[in-house]
């Protein structure tokens, strides 16, 4: 099977732009964010990875963003993350904890970045070798 | 305090209603081209907001409820193909509002 980049578009959304100095997103394609001017640094970081995790996995959708169920009402899923060379973002778990006291969630992906086999197990995978 | 633009997406990370702006210059690990590829982009962000959001910076801030963990270093084969793969957890945190454990319900 012959394996395939992610569009910039695909990863940041309809209307990304970029030139050789900069990255701009458009807020209004990153999901289930609430664009405004003061935006937390966090909420825009997980949405960018939810958008982008969307394109390895996640439940199929009709046009108008509803998630289609098979007879017995289970959501339709799809698994796209062997398609794609470089790159796969994965769920992993959701755990409960105490953090101080105070009962948390913690929801965990994991980013997993493939580069050549040629680069020693002790650097890390930069952004130029993929 | 929740953690600036500037922490997390680079120092020259601007922002208003409709977009963020990110240099490609804060990037680590990036070489700055009109068209960089999606992946090395994505890795870059990653790569980026990882220097500020560490779990010892969490440790002394309440308001910062993403960290991420240590990397895994692996080779592994997809497709036939070797490839050293890099794993890196992210983790979102957020307030558990379910109650406590409560003998009644179970």
């Amino acid at each position: 099977m012959s394996t395939k980049r992610l569009t910039p578009d695909q990863l940041f959304g309809q209307g990304f732009y970029q030139d050789a100095e900069v990255i701009r997103i458009q807020k209004s394609s990153l999901p289930r964010l609430t664009a405004t001017s003061t935006n937390t640094a966090q909420s825009l970081l997980i949405s960018l990875i939810l958008l982008a995790a969307g394109n390895f996995s996640g439940y199929l959708e009709n046009e108008s963003g509803e998630v289609l169920r098979s007879e017995s009402n289970q959501p339709l899923e799809f698994d796209n993350s062997s398609l794609y060379e470089f790159l796969v973002i994965r769920f992993w778990q959701a755990v409960p904890q105490k953090k101080y006291g105070l009962r948390v969630i913690i929801h965990t992906f994991l980013i997993e970045l493939f580069a050549s086999a040629e680069i020693g197990y002790d650097t890390p995978i930069e952004a130029d070798d993929l | 305090m929740q953690p600036t633009i500037q922490q997390v997406f680079g120092p020259g990370a601007t922002q208003d209603a409709d977009s963020i702006t990110i240099l490609k210059a804060d990037l680590p690990g990036l070489t700055a081209a009109a068209n960089n590829n999606g992946e090395q982009l994505f890795a870059g962000v990653v790569n980026r907001a990882r220097i500020y959001l560490t779990e010892a910076n969490q440790a002394s801030n309440p308001d910062q409820s993403i960290t991420f963990g240590e990397t895994f270093s692996s080779f592994v084969s997809r497709n036939s193909q070797n490839y050293r793969q890099n794993q890196v957890p992210v983790n979102f945190q957020k307030l558990d509002t379910d109650a406590d454990i409560e003998p009644d319900e179970y």
